[in-house]
């Protein structure tokens, strides 16, 4: 095994002893893994070296200055008992400058006669291929960690990308339901406007084209609103000012009537909160209602209480109902209980509604009373 | 002026050293080389438009091997502060930081105690912190070695505590 050790200690040139003593004190004193000498006095200034280990030790100067592992340990080092026993060692430092780090020491120090104070200096014990041993076990365990974090940062990125993606498809099946329809109606109002010009109606297709001009500046709003949804999380949403009666109004006005008439109770603020979500919430609440009512005439009944955290919407109809074990499966995606649906309203409802802090619920019992009713807690921001 | 001794603690493999020498030396080595025992720096701090905001210190940086046995060695004899390091990319090691400084504060009563928080240029920004650490009223401070973000701040927090309470 190679060793570690230093060479034999020398005498520096500030040593007394003659060339042979040197040597023979030097070897006496490697024998005993003893590398190199300091004498202080009883201000710890250094007086004397020995052995080139500690040629970094100023003559003349404080010990603490070469030392500074002693700073601190002052009073202790000039107060050691006069006994073989009452050495302070400190052992395996090394001081490290900028040239690199000192060699690496177990310093013992000792009280001698008449008050004098000794440094004893030897060499790190172990040699090279021990110590070098002992760095590559450690730095092994740290490559090991290292493995198991970069795993764990891993396997939270595929969490994330999980996440992004099922966001991207929530996304896209947002703009399907929630354009689509509007699309549509763009495109009967093109067909009216088509019709009132080949009947010479100006008035009826300068009325619709008025009319086609609101929608697609909405739908406009909408997809901006729903980019800015994706884009930055429910709650970076823009809050604005809701008229909240002005906003079910405009929503009832936008929707095809089918025969199924609206009416509006209760209390209805202005409050700020998340429009857009907000807006696409009673929207889809209030279309399903309409759509799936299976009667030639019908009603529905939105209401809107105002309970101090929050505002309390809701939603009755009097159509077909919904089963008590369809109840819960209703606001998963895809999820619908007409076959020609695409099952993603009420998915998208409960999520808005669940981004924002509120709750959404739904009772209706078909076997006793038609109708359901839906029922929205949208809490108020800032409360 | 008296150079305060600094104790530099935590898990091995944490960035001790590495925090030593961005803060000696201004330099940052990637591959990672374990300290066996002790290094001892020397930095004085410059002075800050506080007066008496220059510090000298003595930083001990341990072999982090040493766990909780490095108080009852003679290493840890009149240090007027610890920071205990932890690695933000190791939630383990943060625990363990937590221990360490709760045992520093019981063996070493009235002296300065920090919590570095490293690495912070490879940690995402929420960090779920041991429960414990609120209890502590230790200060935290995240750094990185490798970019040098908050080094200085964490010894000049230190020295400021230092000299308020005498140390």
């Amino acid at each position: 095994m190679h060793s570690s050790k230093p060479p034999m200690p020398s005498a520096g040139a500030d040593s007394d002893l003659e060339a042979a003593e040197r040597a023979q004190v030097g070897t006496m004193l490697a024998s005993r893994g003893v590398y190199g000498l300091v004498w202080l006095d009883e201000d710890l200034l250094v007086r004397r070296r020995f052995g080139t280990i500690v040629a970094f030790v100023t003559v003349g100067a404080p010990l603490v200055q070469s030392i500074p592992a002693c700073i601190g340990l002052e009073d202790e080092i000039k107060t050691l008992p006069n006994t073989r026993d009452g050495a302070l060692r400190l052992p395996n430092v090394s001081m490290i400058g900028a040239d690199g780090p000192g060699p690496r020491l177990n310093l013992a120090f000792y009280s001698m006669e008449r008050g004098r104070v000794m440094v004893a200096a030897h060499a790190g014990t172990g040699t090279t291929l021990e110590i070098e041993l002992g760095r590559q076990i450690r730095a092994r365990l740290m490559a090991e960690a290292a493995v198991a974090a970069k795993s764990q940062e891993l396997a939270r990125t595929n969490a994330d990308l999980r996440i992004a993606n099922t966001k991207l498809e929530q996304f896209a099946a947002i703009v399907t339901h929630d354009l689509k329809a509007p699309m549509r109606a763009l495109r009967y109002m093109a067909d009216d406007i088509h019709a009132a010009i080949g009947a010479g109606d100006d008035h009826a297709a300068r009325s619709k084209l008025d009319e086609l001009r609101r929608q697609s500046t909405r739908l406009s709003t909408m997809l901006s609103a729903l980019l800015r949804y994706s884009s930055a999380g429910p709650r970076e949403v823009a809050i604005e000012r809701v008229d909240t009666r002005a906003l079910v109004t405009e929503i009832v006005e936008s929707l095809p009537s089918n025969g199924i008439g609206v009416d509006l109770r209760g209390t209805w603020p202005s409050l700020d909160t998340f429009a857009a979500p907000l807006d696409l919430t009673l929207r889809n609440l209030i279309d399903n209602a309409i759509k799936h009512h299976d009667g030639a005439r019908g009603h529905v009944l939105v209401a809107c209480s105002d309970h101090g955290d929050a505002l309390e919407f809701s939603i009755a109809d009097d159509g077909p109902g919904i089963p008590p074990e369809h109840q819960d499966s209703i606001f998963l995606p895809f999820r619908s209980l007409s076959s020609n649906r695409e099952g993603m309203g009420l998915a998208i409802v409960q999520k808005m509604v669940i981004a924002v802090g509120g709750t959404v619920t739904v009772a209706s019992n078909p076997a006793e009373r038609r109708g359901a009713t839906f029922t929205v807690h949208w809490p108020k921001i800032g409360l | 002026m008296i150079p305060r001794k600094i104790m530099l603690l935590g898990d091995i493999g944490v960035g001790k050293s590495s925090i030593a020498r961005r803060l000696v030396f201004d330099d940052f080595d990637a591959s990672y080389k374990p300290t066996l025992g002790v290094d001892i720096y020397s930095y004085e701090a410059e002075p800050g438009p506080q007066p008496g905001a220059s510090a000298k210190f003595v930083i001990w940086d341990t072999d982090g091997n040493f766990g909780d046995s490095i108080f009852s060695l003679v290493y840890i004899r009149h240090a007027a502060a610890a920071l205990i390091v932890g690695d933000l990319t190791r939630h383990a090691t943060l625990e363990s930081m937590v221990e360490t400084g709760r045992n520093f504060l019981q063996a070493m009563p009235g002296r300065y105690c920090g919590f570095i928080m490293n690495k912070s240029d490879m940690a995402c920004e929420s960090i779920n912190l041991p429960s414990q650490v609120a209890q502590l009223a230790i200060p935290i401070i995240r750094t990185s070695a490798k970019t040098g973000e908050n080094i200085k701040h964490a010894f000049l927090e230190a020295a400021d505590a230092i000299r308020r309470r005498g140390l």
